[in-house]
């Protein structure tokens, strides 16, 4: 990976490493902050990978930084917030759904979490989020699976709730 | 595999997922359309998905990797950077104010050593002198004393003086001038004392009645010599001692201070050489 691919990566992946971990955590500073170490330890490991896998590489480095974020997060009995996020994020305002179902991903384990973020924001496949996310591609089926069935089962008893 | 009512939910998921290929998406969406009832929990599924939101990571300025930024100083820059430890070795006659200074000190030391030299000859020729007069009064003093003593035989000091005094005794009484004898002695000092003897005894057989020369055989060192004797033989010889320039173990005294020679006359031939080779280059 030259220096151009390199910047181009910043380019065209950043965003959606920030997304997927400010979506994940719920905190833009700390996301700020997983965001530039994942693309420090690309550029340092940049000779070794290649331009087509730069996207994964970030996303599986970002993943693995907030996994050890979120388990400090949890010794300094810090939960996290998706309404901090909530504020800062454009968000569509006729999307009403979309704000309960948010708040539907926040209560799902991180795995879960970062199952549907990254199949629904980043379109990753089975195989690709297995890679990221050191699982098998079964798992992350089945996993993903479960978050769905989840989601739903919020969305029908909100449907329920409103009727 | 054909969905149906028990498997609808894996595919429906499967679906949403975008996990099937074109004919299991499209047997999916027949299920759906032969089947009404499922449409509903398809779309309940559906909404589900979350809609990619417009988050944006601002600061990207903080990501890129620029070429100033990264770019590096040349070698040859850094190298006139770097500093090494090295131990300074300073020559003593390295400046040319230095060899100048050394060519004068040497000079200086030239002088002074010659002056020095010559101070001793003269203190060694002062004090030859001196013990030239010292011997001529003494041996003056001694034939008169003699004399007397000659004619006075039976005094007890007198059997202790040896035949040598009995010698210049005679020798004085026949010259009858006393500078005379001072001649003879400053020659026979300086000869060796083999010389000496067969002059003295020379001296003695040509002079002398055989009577006499019977009664004064020629001085030699086995012969019992008084203190007297002794002590004016030295005093004689070290006076009249000539420094032997030859001598590899010349030593000089200044006070109590003891200077080997050789080593100065080293010193001041490397003194020498050193004007003469700065003198060399300079004339290159």
């Amino acid at each position: 990976m030259t220096d151009k691919d390199f910047n181009n990566c910043v380019d065209n992946y950043s965003d959606g490493v920030y997304r997927f971990i400010v979506k994940n955590i719920g905190h833009e500073a700390d996301a700020q902050d997983i965001v530039q170490s994942a693309f420090e330890k690309l550029w340092v490991t940049r000779a070794k990978v290649e331009p087509a896998k730069a996207k994964s590489y970030l996303f599986t480095v970002a993943y693995h930084q907030m996994i050890d974020h979120i388990r400090k997060d949890k010794k300094n009995n810090t939960t996290d917030n998706f309404d901090e996020v909530k504020s800062n994020v454009n968000i569509s305002p006729n999307a009403e759904l979309k704000q309960i179902l948010l708040k539907a991903i926040n209560e799902l384990n991180p795995t879960q979490k970062s199952l549907v973020l990254l199949k629904d924001y980043e379109g990753y496949s089975y195989q690709e989020i297995g890679e990221i996310m050191d699982l098998s591609e079964s798992q992350v089926k089945v996993y993903l699976h479960r978050a769905r069935l989840i989601l739903k089962d919020k969305l029908i008893h909100l449907e329920k709730m409103r009727a | 595999m054909k969905i149906n009512t028990n498997n609808y939910e894996e595919y429906f998921l499967l679906y949403i997922d975008n996990e099937l290929s074109g004919e299991q998406k499209a047997a999916v969406e027949l299920f759906v359309l032969e089947n009404p009832a499922y449409q509903k929990k398809l779309s309940l599924l559906q909404q589900t998905i979350l809609i990619p939101a417009s988050i944006e990571f601002e600061d990207k300025i903080l990501l890129y990797r620029l070429e100033e930024m990264e770019s590096s100083l040349p070698t040859s820059f850094k190298q006139t950077l770097y500093r090494k430890e090295t131990k300074v070795v300073t020559r003593f006659f390295g400046t040319y104010s230095m060899r100048t200074l050394s060519g004068i000190a040497a000079i200086l030391i030239l002088l002074f050593g010659y002056k020095f030299m010559h101070s001793i000859s003269t203190a060694q020729n002062n004090s030859e002198a001196l013990a030239n007069n010292t011997n001529s009064i003494k041996t003056k003093s001694n034939a008169g004393y003699l004399n007397k003593t000659s004619n006075k035989p039976n005094n007890s000091s007198i059997s202790t003086i040896s035949k040598a005094a009995s010698k210049i005794v005679y020798t004085t009484s026949i010259v009858d001038k006393p500078q005379t004898i001072i001649d003879p002695s400053e020659k026979k000092y300086n000869r060796p004392t083999q010389n000496e003897n067969t002059i003295a005894s020379a001296f003695v057989i040509t002079n002398a009645p055989e009577d006499i020369v019977k009664n004064v055989p020629p001085i030699t060192t086995a012969e019992p010599i008084t203190s007297s004797e002794v002590l004016l033989a030295s005093e004689s010889k070290e006076a009249f001692e000539n420094l032997n320039t030859e001598n590899p173990d010349r030593v000089i005294y200044i006070a109590n201070m003891e200077i080997d020679g050789d080593k100065l006359r080293g010193i001041t031939r490397r003194i020498g050489a050193f004007i003469k080779r700065n003198k060399t280059e300079k004339e290159k």
